[in-house]
């Protein structure tokens, strides 16, 4: 049972550094492709869109922004609702990579190198708020020195460990599936992999997948929201 | 040093979790990747489904707003007429009252003038039948004196002269009374 990234070819850019062809680039270029087309079939349709919704998919696009969107507000507030461009298609990567499991493609998010940077940009978007909304005064500098200002290493360690612990959640959940998924249909015989393990599957691959991608946007709110300006935060 | 950029080997290398080298050029592969996915479906599905639903917002609040000035118009115009309506019932009213009094005027007045005329033709008739009774005074005398005298020339054999039939007539006529006219 092989639960490894399998790599197809190299391209060098150094002796020592190279961009690896693998499964985890593959699944990817595959479910952004299979997005990227969904986004261009979805954007003629809402030219079509009416006041009042009078297709299944309008309504489907509808629920599925508008419930997005009062997440987004209900975490972040109208003031900082813009991060929901980010974070929708975050959450869609994420959900349908998470369950690609269950089209026979090894999830790009099992792999640390999709994780990570996802991770660090919700980093980088902690500091993009701090700097951007909480300057006055210098609250954001201030918040490294606090409570006294030996403590400043330990916060930009702090802040620099979120981007681990989010990648590692995710990376070790889905891995996680991965290898229980795997171990299930192996216990079985061929002919015994129809049933149960399709049961087991729905859990391992489309709720764990979901719960997770969900867990991994809100958590990237939270952590957003915390260098936000104290008024402003929930 | 970046001679080989494209310098692609086929490779049947494999890991789970592999810290090296080519751990950050992937990261930055997958990082370029996933930014660019997310771009595509923020530009292309979440930015104009969330501008078609806040248009859409602003249109029914704006449609919304619109019906309550429409409906305060409306209610402001109602009052308008309301009062206009109520006016016109009290011009009505007046109307109506001052052709009653004028009729009440009238009627009294039509009255007045038919018992008036009434009374006069009672009087008419009244001296009417005096004239008819005075007519049928002077015929009836005329008669009696006719009658008296052609009696009186039978009883006396002789004619009688007018000064004589006049005072037998006014005797007899004294006798009866008026009461015997009128029955």
């Amino acid at each position: 049972m092989n639960f490894d990234i399998q790599e197809y070819s190299r391209i060098y850019i150094t002796d020592n550094f190279w961009i690896s062809i693998n499964d985890t680039l593959i699944a990817t270029w595959l479910i952004g492709a299979i997005l990227i087309i969904f986004a261009i079939v979805a954007r003629f349709k809402i030219k079509k869109f009416k006041d009042v919704p009078e297709t299944r998919f309008q309504n489907v696009i509808e629920a599925l922004v508008e419930a997005f969107d009062n997440m987004v507000t209900g975490v972040m507030t109208r003031k900082y609702s813009y991060f929901g461009a980010w974070f929708f298609g975050l959450i869609m990567f994420l959900m349908v990579s998470n369950i690609s499991g269950i089209f026979g493609m090894r999830p790009p998010t099992a792999d640390f190198a999709t994780t990570f940077p996802i991770a660090f940009t919700t980093v980088i978007l902690m500091q993009f708020m701090g700097i951007r909304h909480n300057m006055k005064k210098g609250e954001y500098v201030k918040e490294f020195f606090r409570p006294v200002f030996i403590f400043m290493p330990l916060n930009i360690v702090s802040d620099l460990s979120k981007s681990i612990s989010l990648s590692l959640r995710l990376f070790g959940n889905m891995v996680g599936g991965l290898i229980v998924m795997g171990l299930i249909y192996g216990l079985f015989p061929f002919i015994g992999t129809i049933g149960i393990p399709g049961v087991l599957s729905l859990y391992f691959d489309i709720a764990v997948g979901a719960l997770h991608a969900y867990i991994f946007v809100l958590l990237s709110m939270y952590f957003i929201m915390s260098k936000a300006p104290a008024q402003d935060q929930l | 040093m970046f001679s080989y950029l494209n310098f692609a080997v086929l490779s049947n290398d494999s890991w789970f979790l592999r810290i090296d080298g080519s751990l950050l050029g992937q990261m930055a592969i997958q990082w370029i990747n996933v930014i660019f996915i997310v771009f595509i479906l923020s530009w292309l599905l979440y930015k104009p489904v969330v501008g078609f639903l806040i248009a859409r917002r602003e249109r029914i609040a704006n449609e919304l707003a619109q019906a309550a000035a429409d409906m305060k118009d409306a209610e402001e115009k109602r009052k308008h007429y309301q009062g206009k309506l109520e006016a016109i019932v009290m011009e009505k009213e007046e109307i109506l009252a001052a052709a009653r009094k004028l009729a009440g005027e009238k009627e009294a007045e039509i009255i007045q003038n038919a018992n008036g005329e009434a009374n006069a033709m009672i009087e008419r008739a009244k001296k009417e039948i005096e004239r008819e009774q005075e007519k049928a005074k002077d015929e009836m005398r005329t008669q009696m004196i006719q009658v008296s005298a052609m009696m009186a020339e039978q009883l006396l054999g002789k004619g009688m002269s007018d000064a004589d039939k006049d005072k037998i007539l006014d005797e007899a006529i004294s006798e009866l009374g008026d009461a015997v006219w009128k029955g």
